[in-house]
């Protein structure tokens, strides 16, 4: 299927410990379940097109308000699924999203953990994930916002973060 | 979780009748199937604490220009920033009616930052047990669908 595209809008530049707490975690789920080496490239600017087809997404509260999405091409979401389940994947639609619903879970976890190790408070939502071939997705808000491209082989994965802090 | 469906329209109703000012009609809770989505707009938006889910308003493009143009209180000729932004804070408000009425106190549920999602045709799908329910509302000649996924954390 042809990659369609996803175009991100809105926000400002996050601080560098932001970007470090969203690599961090992205690898270490590379690393420890997916076992597929993965370097991470330099961040995008908020309004990036974006050649996709699959994105996993989870809400965060707490000390933060945000978004995590991790944005695929189909090629890798299936190859990552079928790495994950250690089998071939090949079209089984249902299996590839719960992987990738999976995924952006554990992320969320590696970031909250490290929330928790600064004595801060992040809460998880539930994974949610939306395929197709043109979508466009968009936080409201002036909020900071990271796109961080991930090269795994030939392909790209993006670990997006859009977040704003609360004194509630 | 008692009566899910019923507090899902008393939170839609009270913001179309304040913030919207467009009357809606509840339908009978849906079952099953809602995808693909087709020349829609998502606003959604997660919950987290006590209780782990999301909330979501599906809104083919048109209704969403009408509810847009009612909310902003301006004429809308197509699905730009001012309309993704107007359907977020529309899951945001939603999300926060939600939150009062399963939380105690308001505290102990905290709500995510709102996101909309739009394209010709797309799949949206939560990944997560718990309750869920779909309730369908008419809208000027239309329909749009809320969306709730819900669990009590032990």
């Amino acid at each position: 299927m042809k990659p369609g595209s996803l175009r991100t809008s809105g926000g400002k530049g996050a601080p560098l410990e932001m970007e470090k707490k969203v690599i961090a975690a992205t690898l270490a789920v590379f690393d420890t379940m997916v076992m597929l080496k993965t370097v991470p490239e330099a961040p995008l600017g908020p309004k990036s097109a974006i050649s996709c087809n699959i994105s996993g997404m989870l809400g965060l509260a707490g000390d933060l308000r945000g978004m995590l999405a991790v944005h695929w091409p189909r090629a890798l979401a299936t190859d990552v699924t079928s790495r994950l389940l250690g089998e071939e994947v090949e079209g089984r639609e249902e299996d590839i999203r719960d992987a990738i619903a999976e995924i952006v879970n554990m992320i969320a976890g590696g970031i909250k953990a490290a929330f928790s190790s600064e004595g801060k408070v992040l809460e998880l939502s539930v994974p949610t994930t939306v395929t197709g071939n043109s979508y466009t997705m968009r936080s409201a808000w002036n909020s900071s916002h990271i796109i961080i491209p991930f090269r795994a082989g030939e392909e790209c994965f993006w670990t997006e973060l859009k977040f704003l802090e609360t004194a509630d | 979780m008692e009566n899910l469906p019923d507090k899902i329209m008393a939170s839609v109703h009270a913001i179309f009748s304040s913030m919207v000012m467009m009357d809606i009609v509840p339908g009978t809770p849906i079952q099953g199937e809602i995808n693909p989505l087709q020349s829609t707009i998502t606003g959604m938006i997660g919950l987290a604490g006590t209780h782990r889910g999301m909330l979501a308003i599906h809104l083919p493009e048109a209704l969403a220009k009408k509810v847009t143009g009612n909310f902003l209180g301006m004429e809308v000729e197509e699905i730009d920033n001012d309309v993704q932004d107007a359907i977020g804070e529309l899951a945001n408000m939603l999300g926060g009616g939600i939150k009062a009425i399963l939380s105690e106190n308001g505290k102990d549920i905290k709500l995510s930052m709102p996101s909309t999602i739009c394209g010709q045709e797309y799949r949206f799908q939560s990944h997560y047990e718990g309750e869920s329910v779909i309730v369908p509302f008419a809208a000027e000649d239309s329909q749009f669908l809320v969306e709730l996924r819900i669990k009590k954390e032990e």
